[in-house]
């Protein structure tokens, strides 16, 4: 007995112990540990479909949308009264940029299985321009950003200057038109269909954006990539039938105005009556200095009188502004009742913008370009894109004198037009006010918020994360310090030249 | 594992066939109650033959005739001779010693494993069923609050009635909050599911020198619950228990009470316009306040006729009149419902030689303070065991319980009952007549609410007067169904093989599984009914399947040697964990295509719909063991070895040892005659380390397709967590030392302990920026450490005949709690918790080089002489970006239980306490914001209100120092908007920043034992009765902070819109049969 005894204690003693080869048996778990819900590599078509699904509420940036009094706000006021705004451009980078990235390191390194989704090449190609659209839409908001060493899994990287940024940018558009070959077309492209031709025009059309951009801080550089762009064979933007626009499905991918008005109901945002004053039918006392440019009915949503659009006063104080709502229920909502449908397209980039583009550069005498010419295209692309377009009402807008560039002050009514037709791209109309203002002249005046002391911001602050995450980003705030005041969001970017 | 698995069964079988040659008796110790009384010590008279009893009081004892004389020891009873006769089971009962208060206390831990509290080298309080169940708490977290020394329990309103209350150990531990796990008989689960009623004790463990045997679960800390399984008496027992509480919401914010809603200081006068529905021309003339602002910053409210909300709307008796504009104080008190708790516990048990049963049945039903809300819950329990003959013995542990909650409970910024009320309301809405007209629709089909759209001069019609933010109340919790369900199960059932009195293996198959389905219902009339609430019709549901299976083996050898000198107690075993989950969860998108039609397919998009799944594994085998030297020296130890799943398998870091040793020293042994007031003397001291794996799946790296097509084509996004190709596992360490005194017989005792934790390198997701590509990477990273002081004191001051009085009182003090490192982070600095608004206020951070869980957010700006600094031009505060107002965990915690018993009556209270501790007020900001709360119309130091002009008189007094130089004194007025809208546009946090410090009483019980045996015919049938008046929260002693129950802050950082905390009194009766 006492052996079956000592036997039994001996036994469970081995079992203690354990051999080697039950112990590494119990670290086996075959295919435990693999998650069922994912898959190892990426679909790059996928990416690619993802990043540009983004693109169309990227266009209605509403903190931009505000400062260039696109919009108003009607009952919270404060971002369109300058409480700073600390932004994190983070989400930028972890999101469509990576993206952008990733589909440039898998068809790197792994062409062969790439190459499903069209050629590597065409894939490349693709992935810089949609990549350089997106970096163009944070440094233009922020300024200096981190650039030359991110997406490179390291999060503690040096901030770049924003002009080297410009460079490269510039560099990228160029050599992605080049990069282009015959193969397959990119899956998955539901801005413009796989059609290689459309996007060299659009980077060649972004390149002109860009070139006038700089033009205070380095014109020889922009002027040199405008004409560059303008001479490449494939061309920029030149009708509304080739906008770079954004059309929705409907159903589960809705339009962001229609999904904001329409579905969930909100109505913080409004047609900003900066806009309309300048745009609605001379006639009503809303606007008298209108100037019965019909694309205000494209715009905003028609007032009940239904002869004009009302816009709402920009930058009203709390009280102020629910007082004048409740006094004006009919104030123009953004984007007509009819347009804003949940399938409408929203447009990146247009040929009414490159026109009024290329009439910039004629008229500062970058290119030999007829000036009156292209404003008059930018115009009617313009008229045509937002189906308002109509032979007699836009004879008559040509011959206004706040329009005809035949009166003087052509560099005005440019950049006028340029802010009308960025419309709704707030960020854009925002760094179109920027352009325009500096170097001696004062092309685009918008009257701040009312209150003592209000100015319009000329960047967007720094969110605390980054601060907290990048020490880099101490130096760069610093850098950006207006009257004592760090990452301040009155301080000037690089090619906001004073 | 197989090889293992059939080496156990043939130790099983060879055991079998050794058969005892001696006689052998079999007994169980008890007190005069039937209870069992635990590690008892059993010897021959005369020899130095002897065993041990075990937990249970039941020990085997051989080499016994008839006519041996066996002497039952047991501290705290008289010893206790009794002959055996020819039986060989004898049941013995001890008497307690007079004026003693000591008695063994058995600690449980991992695997079921019982040792006597005198042995244990670490914290391990343990509380008795009496005291954890001083009234019938509906959860058991809340019941452990304030009783245990180093918890900290963060309560939750008691109108959440889909939640449980946060318990948290000792400080913080990790980057986020851990809480414990909790053990029912050895199986793990939620402690939403456990049934007070059932638990017999609770042990809490804390370090990894405590928990190591549970390996990485219990990183947290365990709450060890045994249920009750035995009858009170040998035989048949039958217990009924019944109580009943009403619920009254208790701590509501002060309000002003002198001004309406609206933005506008006028009422407004209603001019009649053509076109408007014809009825409103009864109204034409007459005085409105605005209805559009759902802020409270409107008309001094004199009783002056104006037009309510409701009388815009045909059909009540309210239609097209005026009425006087008056405050009403009480409209929130009013909203809530008295809720009602019912709880009936029916308890049937059997207990004989060899055997016992006990089946019980609880049934919980509570009607919640949130309209529209009730839990009713239905829990079997079962136990039992057999012993088949002597050696083996089977037995079954079994919980069901079924639970089904209705209501909506959100508690964030803007939610539709406190987050209103307290945020964005008007103070003249009267309650009652809301309750009364919650089903009013206007001739549009929308539901009538006191925030409207438009206001009516400005409206064409019923079209434009539709809800703007807000519904009325009661028709938002009428239109809003959401339900869950939650069945659970969990037991184990178990074979123990128990050679003789020294050896015994035990073989237990564990089942967790809970099985939960929900879905929410929102009404098709609530999407007409409000312009800006962002509500759509909608319908989502689904369901998640949990289960976890444990199968263990665990061999157990005693023994004692050299004449009971060395006790030697060791224990060896096994265990395969296998968790599975799975979910589907399903949600309409953009409203419903039919009204009401309740279905997925009614999704007017595409609906959502998505899937969850996830498996893992850990093997371990463990070891324990207790030496122990003539009653005054043991050493424990415990090791365990596991093996993850989830953990690297390129075969260098799948395992994780964690290893724990103590000691303890009763030196009292030695003290008897020069320290005779000393009863009982300890000192001990113990190390352990326990594991920290990765999560399940954590170092996959991989892609998931979106769920929608966007023209056919489908989407893909770059996850945002990248992984360290380097993540391994880690180990936690603590260390503790303690002293245990019981002085004059134990009346008075005192345990008084330090402990030493440290968690250096677990794997976690951390923070890194975005330019990286990434939000996070999966790392080795964080390094905390906490250390403290726990104390317990019991004491039973009077012990007489009628009239005793005990008291237990526990105290926690955390010396620090420092975050050393958290690797990869430049700023070393974490985000911990956020809430709503979280950017623009107070957060909570772990900070490197400060204690856990920093709150830092906007301050008011100070000179260098303290003074605060203001704007020259408006004379607001100046901003402080970075201020820093301390951790969120409060310094010092501790509680008191008190029992007084005279005669047949016993009361009990329990009291508990915190100091220290921050947490930060959104509800105050936008309380102030909207001109609800009391200071927003205070009356200023010229005696005026704070809301008339500067140039009148009012305003609000500021006194500070020019921003320009931060020397040039300002003492100024500014007008009231301006000063209460600045902390949410400026971004100023610090005066809603306010201690966690509270004292309350939160348990009550009076109860009186009816002597049913005095009363004829009665006790024939009645063994016990005992009927008690309860009351939980009865009185909050101390606050710091005036708007909020500091005891039930619903964030770690603060709260959002809180729902408001409950007091209840009730009663019970307790017959036992």
């Amino acid at each position: 007995m006492k052996l079956i005894k000592i036997t039994s204690i001996a036994l469970l003693a081995g079992f203690m112990i354990a051999d080697t080869g039950c112990v590494r048996k119990l670290g086996e778990f075959g295919d435990t540990n693999l998650n069922p819900g994912i898959v190892a590599e990426p679909i790059t078509a996928a990416l690619f479909t993802n990043v540009l699904s983004a693109t169309g509420g990227e266009i209605w940036s509403v903190t931009g949308g505000l400062y260039a009094q696109h919009y108003s706000e009607t009952q919270y006021t404060e971002a369109s009264r300058y409480a700073r705004q600390q932004l994190d451009f983070s989400g930028y980078y972890s999101g469509v940029l990576f993206d952008c990235q990733n589909i440039i390191n898998f068809n790197t390194a792994n062409p062969e299985k790439a190459a499903a989704y069209g050629s590597n090449a065409n894939q490349i190609a693709t992935a810089r321009i949609l990549k350089a659209w997106w970096y163009l839409r944070v440094v233009d908001a922020w300024g200096n950003v981190p650039y030359s060493q991110a997406l490179k899994y390291e999060g503690v990287i040096p901030y770049d200057d924003q002009q080297a940024i410009y460079t490269d940018l510039l560099k990228e558009l160029k050599e992605a038109v080049a990069q282009f070959d015959g193969g397959p077309a990119f899956q998955g492209d539901i801005l413009l269909g796989g059609d290689v031709t459309k996007w060299k025009k659009f980077a060649n059309s972004l390149r002109v954006i860009m070139g006038l951009r700089i033009a205070k801080a380095d014109a020889t550089k922009g002027k040199a990539e405008v004409l560059d762009a303008l001479a490449n064979p494939a061309g920029v933007l030149t009708s509304y039938t080739e906008d770079v626009k954004l059309a929705y499905p409907g159903g589960s991918f809705l339009n962001p105005f229609y999904n904001y008005y329409n579905i969930t109901q909100r109505r913080d945002f409004a047609l900003s009556a900066t806009l309309t004053e300048f745009m609605n039918p001379v006639t009503p006392v809303w606007a008298p200095n209108g100037n019965n440019d019909k694309r205000v009915f494209a715009y905003g949503s028609a007032s009940s009188a239904g002869t004009y659009v009302k816009g709402f006063p920009y930058g009203l104080t709390r009280t102020d502004a629910v007082n004048w709502s409740n006094a004006n229920v009919d104030w123009a909502r953004v984007i007509s009742n009819s347009l804003r449908t949940a399938t409408m397209p929203m447009p990146l980039l247009t040929a009414s913008q490159v026109w009024l583009a290329r009439a910039q550069a004629a008229q500062m005498g970058w290119t030999a370009e007829n000036a009156t010419t292209a404003y008059a295209n930018g115009i009617e692309q313009g008229w045509r894109q937002w189906g308002v377009y109509n032979a007699v009402d836009l004879a008559a807008y040509m011959l206004d004198p706040d329009i005809a560039l035949a009166g003087g002050n052509q560099m005005a009514k440019i950049f006028r037009q340029r802010w009308i037709a960025a419309y709704p791209d707030g960020q854009e109309a925002w760094d179109i006010w920027r352009e325009a203002n500096g170097n001696g002249n004062n092309y685009l005046v918008l009257t701040p918020a009312p209150g003592a002391g209000l100015a319009i911001p000329r960047r967007f602050g720094i969110s605390q994360t980054q601060f907290d995450l990048n020490p880099n980003t101490q130096a760069v705030a610093a850098a950006y310090t207006v009257s004592g005041e760090a990452d301040s969001q009155y301080a000037r970017i690089w090619w906001d030249k004073q | 594992m197989r090889k293992f698995a059939s080496l156990f069964v043939m130790a099983i079988l060879c055991s079998m066939l050794v058969f005892a040659q001696n006689r052998n008796v079999s007994g169980t110790v008890t007190d005069a109650n039937g209870k069992a009384i635990p590690f008892a010590s059993v010897t021959i008279k005369g020899t130095k033959n002897g065993v041990t009893a075990d937990a249970d009081g039941r020990f085997t004892i051989k080499g016994v005739a008839s006519g041996t004389v066996l002497v039952i020891t047991s501290v705290g009873f008289d010893d206790r001779e009794i002959t055996v006769g020819t039986s060989d089971n004898v049941s013995i009962s001890l008497t307690p010693t007079a004026g003693s208060n000591l008695t063994e206390v058995v600690v449980t831990s991992a695997f079921g494993i019982k040792k006597s509290q005198r042995t244990t080298p670490y914290s391990s309080q343990v509380l008795k069923s009496d005291q954890l169940n001083i009234i019938p708490q509906t959860n058991v977290v809340e019941a452990l609050a304030g009783k245990i020394a180093g918890v900290q329990v963060r309560s939750q309103s008691n109108a959440k009635l889909n939640s449980s209350d946060f318990l948290r150990i000792r400080g913080g531990l990790s980057l986020g909050d851990l809480g414990p796990i909790f053990v029912v008989d050895g199986t793990v689960i939620n402690s939403f599911d456990i049934n007070p009623d059932d638990v017999e004790d609770v042990t809490v463990l804390k370090g990894a020198n405590a928990t190591a045997l549970f390996g990485e679960a219990a990183t947290g800390g365990a709450i060890v619950i045994t249920t009750k399984k035995r009858a009170p008496k040998s035989g048949i027992g039958v217990e009924l228990t019944q109580s009943i509480m009403a619920d009254k919401v208790y701590i509501l914010p002060e309000y002003q009470n002198l001004y309406a809603g609206g933005a506008s200081s006028d009422l407004i006068q209603y001019n009649y316009q053509p076109g408007q529905p014809a009825e409103w021309q009864a109204l034409d003339g007459k005085f409105f306040h605005d209805y559009t602002d759902d802020a409270s910053w409107g008309p001094r409210m004199s009783g002056q006729e104006y037009i309510p909300w409701y009388a815009w709307f045909p059909g009540t008796q309210y239609s097209f009149k005026g009425a006087p504009l008056v405050a009403q104080p009480d409209n929130n008190r009013d909203f809530w419902n008295t809720g009602v708790t019912t709880t009936t516990n029916a308890a049937f048990s059997k207990s004989g030689p060899g055997s016992n049963i006990r089946i019980s049945y609880t049934n919980q039903n509570i009607q919640g303070i949130i309209p529209n809300s009730n839990s009713i819950r239905h829990t079997l329990f079962m136990t039992g065991s057999v012993d088949l003959n002597s050696h083996f013995t089977a037995g079954v542990n079994s919980t069901y319980s079924t639970q089904r909650i209705r209501g909506e409970f959100e508690d964030g910024y803007a939610n539709n009952s406190a987050g209103s009320f307290t945020q964005w309301f008007h103070r003249d809405l009267d309650m009652g007549i809301m309750k009364e007209l919650r089903n009013l629709t206007s001739p549009y089909g929308a539901y009538a609410s006191w925030n409207l759209y438009t206001n009516p001069d400005g409206a064409a019609g019923y079209e434009d007067i539709i809800g703007n933010y807000w519904y009325n109340h009661y028709t938002y919790f009428q239109n809003q169904d959401n339900l869950q369900s939650r069945d659970r199960f969990f037991g184990d059932f178990y074979v123990q093989y128990k050679m003789n009195n020294h050896f015994n293996v035990k073989a237990t198959v564990r089942k967790n599984q809970l099985t939960t389905f929900y879905e929410n219902k929102t009404t098709s009339a609530l999407e007409k009914s409000a312009g800006q609430s962002g509500y759509l019709a909608s319908y989502r549901t689904g369901e998640s399947y949990y289960r976890e299976y444990n199968y263990e083996a665990l061999a157990t050898y005693s023994n004692t040697f050299f004449g009971n000198k060395l006790a030697i107690s060791v224990t060896g075993g096994a265990n395969v964990r296998d968790i599975e989950q799975k979910s589907v969860d399903m949600s309409t998108v953009n409203g419903l295509n039919i009204p009401d039609y309740y279905a997925i397919n009614n999704s007017v998009a595409q609906p959502n719909i998505a899937n969850g799944r996830s498996n893992s594994k850990v093997n371990s085998l463990f070891g324990s063991g207790d030496i122990e030297w003539n009653k005054f020296a043991s050493v424990t130890f415990a090791v365990r070895n596991d093996w993850y799943s989830a953990n690297p398998t390129d075969g260098k870091n799948v395992d994780l040892l964690s290893p724990s040793v103590g000691a303890s020293f009763i030196f009292s042994e030695f003290t008897k005659s020069s320290l005779p007031w000393l009863t009982f003397g300890k000192l001990f001291g113990s190390w352990g380390r326990k594991p920290r794996p990765l999560n399940t799946y954590q170092n996959n790296f991989g892609y998931s397709t979106g769920q929608f097509l966007w023209n056919g084509n489908f989407l893909m996004g770059t996850p945002n967590t990248a992984v360290d190709p380097d993540l391994i596992g880690s180990t936690v360490t603590t260390y503790e030392a303690g002293i245990d005194l019981r002085f004059l017989k134990g009346r008075l005792g005192v345990n008084i302990l330090y402990y030493n934790e440290d968690n250096d390198g677990e794997p976690l997701n951390i923070p890194v920026s975005g330019v990286s590509g990434f939000t996070s990477i999966a790392k080795n990273s964080v390094h905390v450490k906490r250390e403290g002081i726990e104390v317990q004191i019991n004491a039973s001051p009077v012990k007489g005949k009628n009239f005793s009085w005990d008291v237990t009182k526990t105290f926690g003090y955390l010396i620090k709690n420092p975050v050393i490192s958290i690797s990869g982070v430049a700023s070393g600095r974490q985000l911990l918790a956020g809430g709503a608004f979280g950017t623009r206020f107070a957060r909570a951070f772990q900070e490197v080089g400060k204690d856990w869980g920093q709150l830092i957010g906007g301050g008011i700006k100070r000179n260098t002489e303290g003074l605060m600094v203001l704007n020259a031009t408006t004379g607001q505060y100046v901003r402080d970006l970075d201020k820093h107002w301390g951790s969120v965990i409060p310094k010092t915690t501790g509680g008191l239980i008190n029992t007084f018993t005279y005669k047949d009556f016993v009361m009990s209270f329990s009291l508990d306490y915190q100091i220290g501790g921050k947490f930060f007020s959104l509800s105050e900001m936008w309380g102030n914001f909207s001109g609800l709360l009391d200071e927003t119309a205070a009356t200023n130091d010229k005696g005026k209100n704070v809301r008339d002009a500067v140039a009148d008189g009012g305003g609000v007094h500021v006194v500070g120092v020019s921003s320009v130089d931060e020397k040039t004194p300002i003492d100024r007025y500014i007008e009231a908007q301006d000063y209460f809208h600045q902390f949410y546009f400026n971004q100023v946090a610090e005066p809603f920043i306010h201690d966690l410090t509270f004292v309350k009483v939160r348990e009550a019980s009076l109860g009186y034992r009816i002597p049913v045996k005095k009363i004829g015919g009665i006790s024939k049938y009645v063994n016990g009765a005992t009927f008690s008046v309860i009351a939980r929260n009865p009185w909050i002693i101390h606050r710091e902070s005036k708007n909020f129950d500091p005891s039930e802050i619903s964030g770690v950082q603060g709260e959002d819109g809180q729902l408001p905390g409950v007091r209840s009194f009730g009663a019970s009766l307790k017959l036992s049969f």
